[in-house]
């Protein structure tokens, strides 16, 4: 017969599960063990904001892919010039809009399909509609979401860079202040910039409707 | 009423980052305010839709920017401590041998010389330990007198330059024997 020498108490872990790990966390155990699986927490935690983000952004979900994976390739290659006391959503989101900033710009430079509205008519394919998640919701709500946000992408597509960028910042999650830190100006311009934006926003949508 | 002004409090409220009385000023206008209210509530699902994240991240692509990750390559590590205790070992057996074994060192003056040679004897290794508490002096007669009349059979003559290297070296096995008999007939 076995005897537990434990008195059946399990001993309470000192090591974190990784799901318990913060993004803090992750980034020091990644840099030190160069272990994916740290990396691939992180990607799990972001990667739909991320790739969200990067659509409105450039306003091209197929071009979305190949910036994406841009972000991620320099984030791991630069998480060692990650500074500790920024949040690590913050970092991602700088390394992001660079990165749709140098898309742009090649798309400019090349004088080629500069902007492409995210929502495409029924002539032109059917890719957009696959990528959309597939909501619980009946097709008649559904539908209607699609609608909505077919106009919402259209009116943040016509947008200045400058007012995309806050509001788009803002929707996933940062602060005025941590984008006016981001963007080093004032935390007015910032201000400025989104009420403009969110204003051109409401004004598209009830055109529209 | 001053709405615009509290039209432009609605991005920093809904942010939370308004002060906190202008936060109470404010929430005590909307509350009297519909036109603010209702820019409040369009606002924050502006906010809400463009937040919403609507688009899957393409199948597979998770994987294979995984797999295009920097391998950390592995790294070639000296364990010093290891190395270093393993060299110190080395060391102490190698000069133990030298400084036990007289034979090999010869320690003349304050300079050492190796004879290699004693290692390839080893019949003479028996030699020191033996003639240690003997009469050297008779020893060095001895073996004086076997050199002066060409008895010495080892080809090495040549180390015989100073007593220090009569007494420290060794003799063979023979000439030990030689060297007995010769006491028992003194």
């Amino acid at each position: 017969m076995f005897v537990n020498i434990n008195g059946g108490k399990k001993k309470v872990g000192a090591v974190k599960i990784i799901a318990e790990l913060t993004d803090r966390e992750l980034v020091k155990k990644y840099v030190e063990t160069k272990d994916q699986k740290y990396f691939a927490r992180l990607m799990a935690l972001y990667d739909r904001k991320l790739f969200n983000y990067i659509v409105r952004r450039i306003g091209s979900p197929e071009n979305a892919a190949d910036v994406y994976q841009t972000v991620w390739l320099k984030i791991a290659s630069n998480l060692n010039g990650y500074r500790d006391e920024n949040k690590f959503s913050n970092y991602l989101f700088f390394i992001a809009t660079n990165a749709c900033f140098d898309h742009l710009r090649g798309l400019k430079k090349d004088n080629d399909n500069f902007y492409r509205p995210v929502v495409r008519n029924e002539e032109d394919g059917s890719d957009y509609i696959e990528n959309i998640s597939s909501g619980t919701d009946d097709p008649e709500t559904e539908n209607e979401k699609r609608e909505d946000r077919e106009i919402l992408d259209r009116a943040i597509g016509i947008l200045p860079d400058e007012q995309k960028d806050v509001i788009l910042l803002r929707a996933k999650g940062l602060s005025f202040r941590e984008i006016a830190e981001m963007k080093r100006v004032s935390i007015n311009s910032i201000l400025s910039r989104y009420r403009y934006g969110v204003d051109k926003i409401k004004n598209s949508i009830s055109k529209r409707r | 009423m001053n709405c615009e002004k509290y039209n432009n409090m609605i991005p920093e409220y809904i942010s939370g980052e308004l002060e906190e009385h202008a936060t109470t000023e404010f929430e005590a206008h909307i509350k009297e305010c519909t036109d603010c209210r209702v820019n409040l509530e369009t606002e924050k699902a502006v906010l809400a839709m463009t937040a919403e994240d609507g688009y899957d991240v393409p199948e597979g692509l998770n994987s294979i920017i995984l797999s295009k990750l920097p391998v950390k390559k592995p790294a070639f590590r000296i364990n010093f401590m290891r190395y270093a205790v393993a060299a110190s070992f080395f060391f102490l057996v190698i000069m133990s041998y030298f400084m036990f074994n007289p034979s090999v060192m010869n320690n003349s003056g304050s300079e050492f010389t190796f004879k290699t040679y004693s290692v390839l004897r080893p019949a003479a290794l028996y030699t020191n330990d033996y003639l240690i508490g003997s009469d050297y002096d008779e020893l060095i007669t001895y073996k004086t007198e076997l050199y002066d009349e060409n008895k010495w059979t080892s080809d090495d003559t040549d180390i015989f330059q100073s007593e220090d290297d009569l007494i420290n070296d060794l003799l063979t096995l023979e000439e030990l024997e030689s060297y007995d008999s010769y006491l028992s007939s003194l």
